[in-house]
């Protein structure tokens, strides 16, 4: 299940679990229990906590995932940093690539793996949040198996939007008309910015 | 539920007021998904109090379960207008959030792609490529349509497409193909700079309400799915064809034939009368112009439709009440669509047309308008033929209008009216004392109402509430020369006037993915008023020998009502992935004789193969005497029981490949329990039918109609051709022997061709050749009177022979249209050439007889023929 919040951020929640949000001028806060992917929107004034027994993860804007059982609090972080702290308060900043496990007894564990391959119950999620297009041609390159050729010029060019199963050119197509950009796609390439 | 934007509401809900239960969202956004329609007619519910755009945006979004994808510099800090966005659609709130960003809202089915606004230019060609999902081969014989605009063609051998030139800007390209996923609306593209594009088509079973169960079907101008040996749109412009009638287009296709005169259809053998034609959810009754002059076209103008679908291998229970087949109209959609306006002008007709949306996109209109001037073209031809003694003032109109607003994702509500009428003048003269006169008025009205609601997401229901009128009135006289004074007069005063209630639902239940249950019903309440007089004289010879005028009058004054009943119900069922399976019953109650009967009916549809579909079906269908059909005129006063057909078609189909089709069906119709029917066997276009020589009661014991029809077409970018040949057989046992019907044809041969050689011209050419008709035989009694033993007069009867013991010689004909598009600054202007019977082939449609007295003076009955070399032409601007 994939939802909008009403601040922008996209959550897609895993089966059996239960998100509430809520949000006011200067804070945003979500309480979890079970497991979800956060596409949250960059706010500098208004930080995204998400809420567990177990520990608490505070964000600006990112891409993170946050999974929670009884005995575990395990955060993954895609894109942008976050913090995780526990109840004993108790804190560490996680960055892109880095998996924080926080037992119950309170204990952090700090790794860095292949978090898109502990993310593997999202396939078919694309969540962009003012995403730098260099970053989504990566993310197409990971998620479609095709190579992007970027124009060089538009790398720093930001979208906002998500996908859910669409095909390669939809995609492709959304991201091109809304940057406003001439898009090719061949069955292997995408070429951004100007035609093959 | 409300969204707030900035601090101030949320103060008043102490700091935390937008609690969620995730739950409840989800459940939300997945029923706002599923709901179809246009993304930007979507619900929203927000306030905005000039917060940063990016936070209306997303405030909008998650209060209408559409995604909003934009790109953030475009939009920088901008901030949003204030807007109290309270129950507005998805599209007003963007136009109001959007105002002066340079962004314009794309909808997708349930997205809105925030792109920056096209700057102008010039025309661009858009071109591209359909492909298979696996990338390794193009699709061939797929439409590809590019929504905004209208137009749509169809892909080569290769799946390769191309529009002419277009005015740059962004548009949303659908393709559709048989036996693939359609993606209506999930293509965007960018025209500027973006040929080719690349549209990709998944190879899906088809969801099971979308399975075409039925043989015998056959698309005209269809949208989906796909079907084998369709017409599409664009080809429906591009061929020959006389008054750009639907009806006669429809000629074209197998196991339907029609004579040139009327536009009245006889499917596979069966009567006109035994079709059912509908319109929008609505049936039409008698929808032809001129129906005292053979109904020579059809009230629905062919430029307002959508698609037509001819359904002639049996009909599903949902559909009854006729024995031959379904004519299903639907008319151009207009919500979501671009306003659009035309003007046309014919040989026959002028037509505007417009559409238009209001609401923000969530309702639209459509008004078409004809005015036909025949009167004016036969009035300018008797002017310049000094000897005409014929005055024909034939004029009509029609007028069919549309409303339509998606009330809310789940409710559809429109509003229909088709208005016809005609106003026909004829006299003529023939020296020394033979003239005639008539003058018909007819009225047609239509005026209905429909209602779909997607009560949950596996649960519809369509209700359509209609009412109609059919006025008419027919006066003239008829006098003949004969031995005395006069041989025969008439005086005829026909008049009546037909009204019609009814009300239709129709649910369907989604049990599962492999079950679909279907039931409805239909009550309609109808009354008549029939006003007929009818003074005839005619001269005989007594048994002395002398000549007397016998005078007979037929005085009817009668006001029938019925009230007619319907219930449906039936299953369809998927028991294996490639089987579908559809079995009901429906059960029709008549008030005007008392009857309730019962129909079953069984469909089947089974892939062999990802190219090859076979399908087959056996039912049962009856057909009332409806209170429009007392046929006063020859008497008759009561309703004859309902008529039955039981009915067996088998089909298959297969995909060639490389835009290659083919089909293959057989079927075989019995009816039983027939009415009798009065017919000009003689096939004479007379003021008065019932008063012709050639007039008879037809009261067959039962009837058949078998054949076989076979299609092989092909359809390319450029190129496109068709074969088709039908054997068949309709007959009717009349005295212990088999006698074929008027329009049995048993040997039917078609072809076809279409070519574009460039993108503004279309060049399309048909022939068609079927065995001749059968023909009655007009038999002659010679009486000689004498005075004292000198002659003194001769009186020569004609009566019909044996009713279609002869044959007419073979009919073929060639026609041939052109048509040219040139784009303009402000739109597009057609214009069309089209030739009928090209090489002038003088088709009987009855033949001479002449009889040779001793006296050597001839008696003759000029025989007809058909309609000669007809060249017509018309324009049509586009704006």
């Amino acid at each position: 299940m994939t939802v909008a919040l009403a601040d922008g951020t996209v959550v897609r929640l895993a089966a059996g679990s239960t998100l509430r949000f809520a949000a006011d001028a200067e804070r945003r806060e979500a309480w979890l229990t079970g497991r979800a992917f956060f596409g949250v929107r960059h706010e500098a004034e208004r930080p995204f906590v998400v809420h567990t027994d177990l520990g608490q993860t505070r964000v600006l804007g990112t891409r993170f995932e946050v999974r929670h059982s009884d005995d575990e609090l395990r955060v993954v972080v895609v894109e942008g940093r976050v913090s995780v702290s526990g109840s004993s308060g108790r804190s560490t900043d996680v960055n892109p690539g880095q998996v924080v496990r926080l037992g119950a007894n309170g204990d952090f564990s700090l790794t860095t793996e292949d978090v898109q391959a502990l993310l593997d119950w999202e396939q078919g999620l694309l969540v962009f949040q003012a995403t730098p297009l260099s970053t989504v041609a990566d993310e197409l390159d990971r998620h479609f198996g095709v190579g992007v050729d970027l124009r060089a010029d538009l790398a720093e060019r930001r979208i906002t939007a998500w996908f859910d199963d669409e095909p390669l050119e939809e995609v492709v197509s959304s991201i091109c008309l809304v940057v406003g950009v001439p898009c090719t796609v061949d069955r292997d390439s995408v070429f951004v910015g100007a035609s093959r | 539920m409300t969204f707030p934007v900035n601090g101030f509401p949320m103060r008043l809900a102490h700091g935390l007021i937008a609690l969620l239960i995730c739950s409840l969202a989800v459940a939300s956004v997945e029923a706002q998904t599923a709901a179809s329609g246009d993304a930007l007619s979507r619900p929203a519910n927000f306030e905005s109090q000039r917060a940063p755009l990016v936070e209306a945006l997303a405030a909008l979004q998650a209060s209408s379960g559409v995604r909003i994808a934009f790109s953030p510099d475009l939009i920088q800090d901008r901030a949003a207008p204030a807007c109290r966005c309270q129950s507005v659609t998805v599209g007003e709130a963007l136009t109001v959030l959007l105002a002066g960003t340079g962004l314009t809202p794309m909808p997708m089915p349930d997205q809105v792609l925030l792109v920056p606004e096209p700057e102008p230019s010039a025309s661009v060609a858009l071109e591209g490529v359909v492909v298979d999902a696996d990338g390794a081969h193009g699709i061939g014989g797929a439409r590809v349509e590019v929504r905004e605009l209208g137009l749509a063609v169809l892909t080569d051998s290769n799946g390769r497409f191309r529009f002419q030139p277009v005015p740059a800007g962004d548009y949303h390209l659908t393709a559709q193909a048989l036996g693939y996923r359609s993606v209506p609306d999930r293509q965007p593209t960018q025209t500027e700079g973006r040929s080719p594009v690349r549209l990709t088509l998944t190879r899906s079973p088809l969801a099971l309400n979308e399975i075409v169960v039925a043989p015998g079907r056959f698309g005209v101008m269809e949208d989906a799915p796909l079907m084998p040996q369709s017409l599409s749109r664009e080809e429906m412009q591009a061929l020959p064809q006389l008054g750009e009638d639907v009806f006669r287009s429809l000629e074209r296709l197998p196991g339907v034939a029609t004579d040139d005169i009327s536009a009245k259809l006889n499917v596979r053998g069966a009567n006109s009368d035994e079709l059912l034609i509908m319109l929008d959810g609505a049936e039409l009754i008698e929808p032809y112009h001129m129906p005292d002059l053979d109904a020579v076209l059809g009230v629905v103008d062919v430029g307002a439709l959508r698609g037509v679908s001819l359904l002639a291998g049996g009909l599903p229970v949902e559909h009854g009440d006729r024995m031959a087949g379904l004519l299903d109209m639907r008319t151009l959609p207009v919500i979501g669509r671009d306003t659009r306006h035309s003007i046309g002008i014919s040989a026959s007709n002028v037509t505007g047309r417009s559409q238009g949306t209001f609401g923000q996109g969530r309702g639209g209109w459509l008004v078409s308008v004809r005015r036909g001037f025949l009167d004016l073209v036969l009035a300018l031809a008797n002017q310049a033929d000094e000897n005409a003694n014929d005055e024909l003032s034939p004029r009509y109109y029609d007028v069919l209008a549309k409303v339509e607003l998606l009330a809310s994702p789940r409710h559809r509500v429109s509003g229909h009216v088709l208005w016809a009428g005609d106003d026909l003048g004829l006299a003529t003269t023939e020296p020394p004392s033979k003239r005639a006169s008539l003058h018909t008025d007819w009225s047609n009205l239509n005026v209905w109402g429909g209602w779909s609601w997607a009560m949950r997401d596996n649960l519809e229901v369509s209700t359509v509430l209609s009412g109609s009128r059919l006025t008419r009135a027919r006066t003239g006289e008829w006098v003949s020369p004969g031995a005395s004074e006069v041989a025969a007069f008439a005086d005829v005063d026909d008049r009546g006037a037909f009204r019609f209630a009814t009300l239709r639902q129709d649910w369907r239940l989604g049990l599962n993915p492999k079950a679909l249950l279907k039931a409805g019903g239909q009550f309609r309440w109808s009354t008549a008023d029939y006003q007929y007089f009818n003074a005839m004289g005619r001269e005989s010879v007594t048994a002395d020998g002398l000549i007397e005028l016998a005078l007979d009058t037929i005085n009817a004054s009668i006001a029938p009502t019925a009230r007619e009943g319907t219930g449906y119900v039936a299953a369809r069922v998927q028991p294996w992935s490639p089987l579908t399976l559809e079995g009901g019953a429906r059960y029709d109650y008549r008030s005007q004789t008392g009857e309730g009967r019962v129909s079953p009916r069984l469909l089947a549809a089974f892939e062999l193969s990802e190219r090859t579909t076979v399908r087959a079906s056996w039912g049962q269908h009856r057909q009332s005497h409806g209170v429009e059909e007392l046929s006063v005129v020859d008497g008759d006063t009561t309703f004859f029981p309902s008529e039955l057909a039981e009915q067996v078609a088998l089909g298959v189909e297969h995909d060639f490949g490389q835009g290659i089709q083919a089909r293959i069906e057989a079927y075989s119709r019995s009816t039983s329990d027939p009415r009798p029917r009065y017919l000009n066997v003689g096939r004479e276009i007379i003021p008065f039918p019932e008063i012709g020589n050639d007039r008879v009661r037809f009261l067959p014991d039962e009837g058949r109609a078998r054949g076989v029809q076979t299609i092989l077409a092909r359809v390319s970018e450029r190129r496109e051709w068709s074969v088709s040949y039908t054997l068949a057989a309709a007959e009717d046992l009349v005295d212990g022997r088999w006698t074929p019907r008027a329009l049995d044809q048993r040997h039917t041969l078609g072809l076809r061709t279409l070519l574009k050689p460039s993108d503004d011209w279309a060049l399309s050419v048909g022939w068609q050749f079927h065995s001749g008709w059968p023909s009655t035989p007009m038999e002659f009694a010679v009486d000689t009177l004498r005075t004292e033993g000198e002659l003194n007069g001769i009186l020569v009867a004609e009566r019909p022979g044996p009713i279609n013991s002869r044959r007419l010689p073979a009919y073929h004909r060639l026609d041939l249209r052109a048509t040219r598009t040139w784009t303009l600054e402000s739109g597009r202007l057609h214009a069309f050439i089209d030739v009928f019977n090209l090489y002038n082939r003088q088709n009987l449609r009855s033949y001479d007889y002449a009889v040779r007295l001793p006296s050597g003076e001839v008696v003759a009955n000029p025989g007809e023929t058909l309609l000669p070399l007809l060249p017509t032409f018309g324009l049509t601007w586009e704006f």
